[in-house]
């Protein structure tokens, strides 16, 4: 017996091997795993999922900053409005930028030229994954790129590893490269059996880029292919454009939205949840002092009439009545405006199709303010600087935008008295402020590395 | 002694077999818990039963405490070796020469007694308890051993002591009796989280709460549920701390004792899991001999400890109209433009109301707590049966928690050598929550202004939102229900004298079923959402356990041999409901969005243990341990960790140099230890990289949420122990006194890594932590009479908690944590969790302002620091320097207990001192009047004013807009002194009745606070702005919204028969 005890003892003590111990998770994915095609559209879509926090920031914090908004109650958003940029909020921003770009340069960095797929496959792989590269460094150069040092955000074309060290890249250098990224998607579009976005996306977004890197022949260019395409119409009541879902034809690139995605991660659920028109919930309402406010607020025009709402203390902003919604990141009113401006500075004077431009918003908007003749160069690009606002605004920092790239003025602050700062004093005001682990880090400066 | 006994006890009782050796020897044998004390008896004298010549004899009954029979009492005839000794039911019999002896009843664990028989035939004795604290036997890890003996530092907690009662908790019983055991609690919610810490945090990232172990089986402490139960992170609760505590399922009576390992040699034995010491919790069991039914029932009321001050409507008109002036404003405009009138209210609405928040949220908690037990046994099944019910309505209006609970113990002799047994555990908890905190609610008075009221005209909630406190209470559901199956069986085998085997499997299933429901018109997009949450856990644990025990003349070796897997799986499965087309539809499958999702993860120990006990002459003793653990949780390369111990003691008071000293100090021991123990509780897979799914336009999507370190291992602390035991005056007074110097190495720290990887944090080991200083504890028996007894005792622990090394240069500034205000840290030098903040210089008595310290020391006022640096962001940004502490220096408890009669009582105050906390949303409380509309603190009607000529050191108020800087300004002591337990009762027993005793009590919880917290703090206990209970160090020094702590009246009633 004593025995058989003791052989069974030794047993209990000898029978458990290491193996016991490998538990590999049942859920999600090791890199290892991520060497197939499908896998380099997961990456995509989840790029895509990774944008949506990313291009919503932009809009309301360029919006707080341009004062263009009153910000009833949340004093985080008070950086902004007060203009003082710290990097509690601004961070979230980079932070979601640079993730999204980790998760599409993933896809750079795995052998896709050796993936079992059709070349046209590929193209659509590699199509996507320009075009978000470009949309990501267009937006974190916008914000975090310094003019007058010349330097901005890093220039990451692999993922970045967590002993890797990097410096900023200079604007021009970026600026090069954005634009190197979206012809790549335009290249690859056109060779793509299918994307998640599109030829006429990327071509919209590349006359984007042109326009706020003011190279208005190019700019000129790519808005005029997309609206000749005949792919897209303008809605002939503007509200249109914003009725949800948001599948109106005007609308040439949106980041979508599918009920079945989660709640919570609608692209234009941030956006909806600021400026919703109720005193209660909701913290952005226009500020009815603001630049903005003063193009806008026209009773005949239906861009206000139909856009926003009031009651007694407050304007709302109701381009995004529910956040089950895709967000419109591209419409064809911004090409016509794009294309009419562009022409004009390249010309240095206006024609009658810069003038059909202006005239097919303001046809729908305001009959009454039509042009009925060709006016001055200079009218017509004070015509446009308000048109666009009053156009775009509150959407993706069109404002700020246009602002920042005619070297305008800012409304000031309180603290700082009544009327305007000059470009140059606020230009450095505003850059947004690199996260400090990345400071830390990296030793990351504008002033030169 | 080295006699020897012959005997043959073929099929007889080891009692039987006892007796009759205590007959030949001059030994005594008592049974304390699963161990036979032996003791030279008091004097020579002979147990034989003694046989008079004369005829005359006395008989009776010795009862315990309980009035149940006790056996082995010896009973002697004073002056002489005469006596005997009481049978197996406690009943004695003894021959004696005239009336006019005395008879001594005496037994280890016991008071004597001595009684004159006088013309008495029968004569029944109670003995009270005194189990003399040297001799008690103390559980350890895998194993027992007599205080005496023991080299390394464990504090035993009995029932008794255990102020448990009105605590959400058992653990929270442990505040101020045991030294070196931090105990905050963190809301009066039911059921809600403790925070415990042992000699201070061991650790930055990884949870940092002890090791429960009860009844022998691991415990998975934390949340029972999620407080996220879909959607986006703001719909739900962001109240992790408030949910339901996994260990408020274990009912505090059912509990024996507590042992709590505090020094790494005790708690070595459990390796990878011991860094934070160990609790284990030993159940009650039943005893052989008559069955023992306990009828018990409480029932008490409950308060806030404080009530915040806040403005009244005619101080807030005062205040905000003063402010509204202040920016410049036409104060006659104050109504139509301040934005005060909200929601469609008039100025003549907004003058009649005067709403006072708090009272709209709190109400008198009730609790109701009813308990059976019944026990007993033959002397070879004992068992212990129990049921009970909590019913608590807290504080918190809306808040009810229910408990409902069952345990089965049970211990059966097979035969000589083998022997089973099996504990077994069930409990259901419905805990109706309310949000608090983050959450709102409660939390949330200060967002309301007291010219608004609740509710409109029409019924409907006024200025409705999740921050309307009455409506964020009213408009959302919170349920959670679970299900806790707790059970071990075992047996055990005498393969030798010595040598013994003993198997246990233990087994935890955790089932838990929320429902969350908010309300449209407390949502941030006015959609009604819900979901429903299950969660299911199953742990499992066996260990196999072979001991050899065995005395060499005067050496005695206790070896122990074991091995221990243990493998647990977490699963969870959520569906997210969203937009109800009809108010009566709340659950997620009526919703016209529907999303689903699941979670599941699982890990495994493996573990080798060896401990060697020796002793000489029970004088020199030596303990060494050795356990090798392996876990799933780290890297493969990585995955064992190997944690020696060992530890020393020295009996001085037994060296014959000692004995001039011997009369005074009857024991005194010194002890040393060191040993190592690990820290694993990291999560599943930290080590892997990996890629999460997302979900865009119906596809499915990566990215990746988790960056591995193959090279990850685990946090390793160490430390080093020195400490005495003593006694004095024969157990007048006794004590113990430690010094430890722990050291936590490769720290598992939420390393920042550049945000341009895809993530911000990885976690890698790296840097060094310490914890250094002293635990006391006094006790003393100040009055001993027959009828009065007045005992007391001390408990204190200094500690300092200091973070050493970060490991990396490129972090020698620090980490720092985004908890929600950003300004929490990690910094050499300073403890975990310590706040960054610029230094506040006070108000300038000219202009109102504030000032601030820059890192040179020059003084600017708010709006010079603004014109200097742009904003007062890049100001705050330059200028902040670590500050603060939160965690107290000095804690502990002062207790008094006294029994006259029958009536008894006692008092325990707690403390802690040191720490300190800011207040991050002091800053907006004190800028209310701009674009928040807030109610600010009763102090704020002190604020510096131009026209009073007084000095004041709040600034200025005005109309302008919060920015959210930290500064030491809003830096608070929240040192407290408090009247944790005060109790008197009224204890009788009767014998030859139905009912043998009767116990009731009155005890009050919290009655008193002392504080240096600013009143605007609804306590001065809580446990940091960080909620979550795994995570709490980094953000252990901030406080955001806090929520109230509950004082109450029990009044208790024991019915034992």
């Amino acid at each position: 017996m004593k025995k058989l005890v003791i052989i069974l003892v030794s047993t209990i003590f000898c029978s458990c091997g290491d193996d016991f111990l490998d538990n590999p998770p049942n859920i999600g994915l090791t890199p290892d795993k991520l060497t197939d095609l499908a896998s380099a559209q997961a990456l995509l879509y989840g790029a895509y999922t990774q944008i949506r926090p990313f291009v919503s920031q932009s809009a309301l914090y360029s919006a707080g900053m341009m004062r263009d908004v009153l910000n009833r109650n949340r004093g985080e958003y008070d950086n902004f409005y007060g203009h003082e940029i710290s990097t509690n909020m601004t961070s979230w921003q980079y932070t979601s930028g640079f993730t999204a770009l980790g998760t599409v340069n993933k896809i750079f960095a795995d052998d896709l030229a050796n993936t079992a797929a059709t070349d046209a496959e590929k193209a659509a792989i590699l199509a996507d994954a320009h075009f978000l590269r470009a949309l990501i460094y267009f937006d974190l150069n916008n914000y975090w790129g310094d003019p007058i040092t010349g330097y901005t955000v890093p220039l990451l074309e692999l993922p970045l590893s967590i002993d890797d060290r990097v410096s900023c890249a200079t604007t021009s250098e970026l600026s090069s490269f954005i634009e190197t990224e979206i012809e790549a998607a335009r290249f690859h579009f056109q060779e793509a059996s299918s994307g998640i976005s599109n030829y006429y996306a990327a071509t919209a977004l590349a006359a984007r880029i042109y326009f706020f890197h003011e190279k208005y022949d190019s700019a000129y260019a790519r808005a005029n292919e997309v609206i000749t395409s005949g792919q897209y119409a303008l809605e002939s009541d503007v509200t249109d454009v914003f009725t949800a879902p948001g599948n109106s034809n005007e609308i040439i690139f949106k980041i979508m939205f599918n009920s079945v995605d989660g709640s919570g991660v609608s692209p234009s659920a941030r956006i909806f949840e600021a400026y919703q028109a109720s005193p209660t919930v909701g913290f952005y309402s226009m500020n009815t002092n603001g630049v903005a406010a003063e193009m806008i607020m026209d009773e005949d025009d239906a861009r206000y009439t139909g856009l926003y709402s009031s009651d007694d203390n407050y304007v709302y902003v109701e381009k995004y009545t529910t956040d089950q919604m895709h967000y419109q990141y591209i419409r064809l009113a911004e090409m016509h405006l794009t294309r009419a401006e562009a022409n004009i500075i390249v010309n240095s004077s206006v024609n009658q199709q810069d003038v059909d431009d202006i005239n097919a918003l303001r046809n729908r908007a305001k009959p009454s303010s039509a042009l009925t003749s060709i006016p001055t160069k200079d009218q017509a690009l004070n015509m446009l600087f308000e048109d666009r606002t009053k156009e775009l605004a509150f959407e993706l920092g069109d404002h700020f935008l246009n602002t920042k790239r005619l070297k305008f003025g800012i409304i000031r602050t309180e603290d700082e008295g009544d009327g305007f700062k000059t470009y140059s004093e606020w230009i450095e005001l505003l850059l947004y402020p690199f996260p400090t682990n990345e400071v830390d880090i990296h030793g990351l400066t504008r002033s030169g590395n | 002694m080295n006699r020897s006994f012959n005997g043959s006890y073929v099929n007889q009782t080891v009692y039987t077999v006892l007796v009759d050796i205590a007959k030949k020897s001059n030994l005594n044998f008592r049974q304390v818990n699963q161990s036979i004390n032996v003791q030279k008896s008091t004097s020579e004298q002979k147990l034989d039963p003694v046989i008079s010549k004369q005829e005359r004899s006395v008989s009776g009954i010795v009862y315990d405490e309980l009035n149940e029979g006790l056996p082995g009492v010896n009973v002697v005839i004073n002056g002489t070796s005469s006596g005997t000794i009481t049978d197996y039911e406690g009943n004695y019999r003894l021959n004696i020469p005239d009336e006019n002896i005395t008879l001594v009843f005496s037994a280890i664990g016991y008071d004597d007694q001595e009684i004159l028989v006088g013309a008495r035939s029968v004569i029944d004795v109670t003995l009270g308890v005194n189990v003399k604290e040297l001799e008690e036997v103390v559980v350890m890890g895998y194993g027992t051993q007599i205080k005496r003996k023991m080299t390394s530092s464990v504090s035993r907690v009995n029932l008794e002591k255990l102020n448990s009662a009105a605590t959400n908790s058992f653990e929270g019983g442990l505040q101020g009796i045991v030294p070196g055991v931090q105990v905050t609690t963190s809301s009066a919610l039911g059921g809600s989280a403790i925070r415990v810490r042992i000699r201070g945090t061991s650790s930055v990232s990884a949870n940092s709460e002890p090791l429960y172990v009860i009844d022998g089986i691991p415990i998975e402490s934390g949340e029972i549920s999620t407080s996220q139960p879909g959607g986006g992170i703001q719909e739900w609760n962001l109240q992790q701390a408030a949910n339901t505590n996994v260990l408020a399922s274990l009912n505090p009576a059912d509990i024996e004792s507590m042992e709590v390992l505090k020094d790494a040699a005790a708690a070595a034995i459990y390796g990878s899991r011991g860094a934070n010491g160990v609790v284990l919790i030993t159940t009650k069991n039943g005893k052989a001999g008559e069955t023992k039914v306990t009828v018990s029932g409480s029932f008490g009321l409950s308060e806030a400890t404080n009530r915040i001050g806040l403005l009244n409507a005619e101080q807030y008109l005062i205040l905000a109209k003063q402010a509204w002036y202040n920016s410049g404003f036409d104060v006659a405009d104050f109504w139509n433009n301040s934005g005060v009138l909200v929601d469609g209210l008039t100025q003549e609405e907004a003058e009649r109301t005067d709403t006072d928040w708090v009272d709209q949220v709190l109400q008198v908690g009730q609790v109701a707590d009813y308990n059976v037990s019944i026990s007993g046994g033959s002397k070879k099944t004992t068992f212990y049966l129990s049921a009970n019910v909590k019913d608590q309505t807290t504080i918190l209006r809306g808040n009810k928690y229910q408990r409902f609970g069952t345990r089965l113990n049970v211990d059966h002799e097979i035969n000589e050598k083998l022997s089973i047994g099996g504990r077994l555990m069930l409990t259901y908890i419905n805990d109706k929550q309310v949000p608090t905190n983050w959450a709102g609610g409660v939390s949330n008075v200060s967002e309301m202004l007291p010219i608004w009221p609740v509710r409109k005209e029409d019924g409907s909630y006024f200025n409705v939102s999740d921050e309307q406190p009455v409506a964020g209470v009213d408009l959302r559901t919170i349920n959670l229900k679970s299900n806790q199956i707790l059970g071990n069986w075992y047996f055990k085998y005498k393969i030798l004298d010595a040598l013994s085997f003993r198997s246990e499997l233990g087994s935890n299933l955790l089932f838990n079923d929320d429902f969350h429901f908010r309300d449209g018109q407390i949502t941030s997009h006015g959609r009604s959402v819900a979901s429903t949450v299950n969660g299911k856990r199953m742990g499992y644990n066996w260990k196999n356990i072979v001991n050899y025990t065995k005395s060499f003349g005067q050496h005695n070796l206790d070896l122990l041999g074991a091995s221990e897997m243990q493998s647990y799986t977490s699963k969870l499965n959520s569906v997210f409901g969203d937009t109800f087309i009809n108010s009566t539809l709340t659950r997620p499958q009526d919703a016209a969005i529907i999303n689903a999702s699941n979670g599941e993860s699982t890990y495994s120990f493996l573990s080798y243990i060896g401990r060697a006990n020796y002793d000489f002459q029970d004088r020199y003793l030596l303990s060494v341990s050795f356990r090798a653990d392996g876990s799933s949780r780290f890297g493969p390369d990585n995955r064992w960790g190997y944690f020696p111990a060992v530890s020393l003691g020295w009996v001085i008071s037994d060296e014959n140099f000692f004995s001039t000293l011997a009369t005074t100090v009857n024991f005194f021991k010194i002890r040393f230890s060191y040993g190592l123990v690990g820290n694993s509780e990291i999560g599943d897979y930290s080590y892997l990289s990996t890629y999460g799914t997302s979900t865009y336009d119906a596809n499915t999507g990566l990215g990746i949420s988790n960056v591995g370190d193959d090279e990850l291992g685990w946090e390793t602390t160490s430390q080093l122990n020195i400490g005495i035991t003593f006694e004095i005056l024969e157990g007048r007074i006794s004590g113990e006194f430690d010094i430890y110097d722990k050291t936590t190495n490769d720290l598992l720290l939420p390393f920042p890594v550049s945000q341009m990887t895809g993530v911000s944090l990885v976690t890698k080991n790296a840097g060094t932590l310490t914890n250094k200083g002293y635990d006391l504890m006094l006790s003393s028996v100040n009055i001993n009479t027959s009828s009065f007894k007045w005992s007391s005792s001390v408990t204190l622990n200094y500690n300092e908690n200091l973070v050493t090394s970060l490991g990396d240069e490129l972090i020698e500034d620090g980490i720092s944590a985004s908890v929600g205000l950003g300004g929490i840290s990690i910094f050499p030098g300073y403890p975990v969790g310590v706040n960054q903040l610029v230094e506040w210089a006070g108000v300038d008595q000219k202009t109102g302002e504030d000032t601030y310290k820059d890192l040179e020391g020059n003084i600017l006022s708010y709006s010079q620091a603004i014109e200097d640096y742009g904003s007062f962001a890049i100001f705050e940004q330059a200028n902040r320097r670590p500050m603060g502490n939160p965690w107290p220096k000095y804690t502990g408890g002062v207790e008094n207990r006294f029994n006259f009669k029958k009536f008894y009582g006692s008092f325990l105050f707690t403390f802690a001192t040191g720490q300190t906390y800011e207040d991050g949303y002091m800053k907006a409380l004190t800028q209310p009047f701009g674009g928040d509309k807030l109610n600010p603190p009763s102090h704020m009607l002190n604020s510096w004013s131009s026209s009073d000529g007084n000095t004041s050191n709040v600034s200025q108020v005005n109309a302008s807009n919060v920015f959210w800087e930290g500064t030491s300004e809003h830096l608070y002591s929240t040192d407290y002194l408090r009247l944790r337990d005060l109790t008197i009762g009224y204890k009788i027993t009767s014998r030859g009745t139905a009912v043998k005793g009767v116990d009731v009590s009155l005890k009050m919880v919290n009655a008193l606070t002392f504080t240096k917290a600013p009143d605007f703090f609804w306590d001065p206990e809580f446990t940091g702005v960080v909620q979550s209970r795994q995570s709490n160090n980094i953000g252990a020094g901030g406080a955001f919204k806090q929520s109230p702590q509950a004082k109450s009246i029990i009044l208790g009633l024991v019915i034992n028969l």
